[in-house]
């Protein structure tokens, strides 16, 4: 069964129920036409390189599965249908980038779980002598360094032109 | 004269190289925004590979990639 990777680009402005209802649908095409998802990844928010429907900012996300060529068909299809669903790219990767991918995905994975594992662990240990352990702050910070990443570089722009 | 200023070209001018062909890329990925982000410069052209030196082969995959990411609005078609 060939590999393929799908990206898609959601609204920004989607609220956070829907836009995991919108890739939980778009996840089930995948399953319902036998395929196996291999990577199902919230890339996060980032600058649009323009803007499309009026928006500077889209959410990607990225699928990585092993289907027969009728899935990623009818993903694009439902993609199409789909007003979350600002842009979309599928892409069958060859063998070598296939195989790669891949492994990067079971490495992520690892590194998820141990991570989970060791935020557990710090938690129990932890317990009492610190109240609300920081969460929810990783999401922030990353959205935050993103944002000003892109004004940076539009900065850079503005001095290169003047 | 002539050959005087041949010889100082040759001995100033740095030879070009395929960086793809050095780390012996197989494929470019279109969302290594690292890599691809090199070959974009300020009008977010292609860089023509009489600049960056790359080879046939390994600029034929860049530019896919970098058309693939256009598609997905990971680098623009235009800026200015």
């Amino acid at each position: 069964m060939p590999t393929y990777e799908t990206l898609f680009i959601t609204p920004p402005n989607l609220p956070e129920d829907e836009e995991r209802a919108t890739v939980d649908a778009m996840a089930q095409v995948v399953a319902d036409g036998g395929g196996t998802m291999i990577a199902n990844d919230r890339m996060g928010r980032r600058r649009l390189g323009y803007p499309i429907r009026k928006f500077e900012d889209g959410v990607y996300v990225r699928f990585l599965y092993d289907a027969e060529s009728e899935v990623p068909k009818e993903l694009e299809r439902r993609i199409r249908l789909s007003d979350r669903v600002l842009r979309s790219l599928t892409v069958r990767l060859d063998r070598e980038w296939a195989e790669a991918a891949k492994q990067e995905a079971v490495d992520e994975a690892r590194r998820r779980v141990e991570e989970a594992e060791r935020k557990a662990a710090e938690a129990e240990a932890g317990e009492g002598a610190e109240a609300a352990p920081p969460e929810a702050v990783p999401g922030e910070a990353t959205a935050e360094a993103t944002a000003s990443a892109g004004d940076d570089r539009r900065d850079r722009d503005d001095e290169e032109r003047s | 004269m002539a050959r005087g200023f041949g010889r100082r070209r040759f001995l100033f001018r740095r030879r070009k190289y395929c960086k793809f062909c050095e780390s012996k890329a197989v494929w470019i990925d279109h969302k290594d925004l690292k890599t691809i982000q090199n070959y974009i410069p300020e009008r977010a052209k292609i860089l023509p590979r009489r600049i960056s030196g790359n080879c046939a082969k390994h600029q034929r995959m860049l530019m896919q990639a970098i058309k693939r990411a256009r598609m997905i609005a990971l680098v623009p078609f235009t800026s200015d």
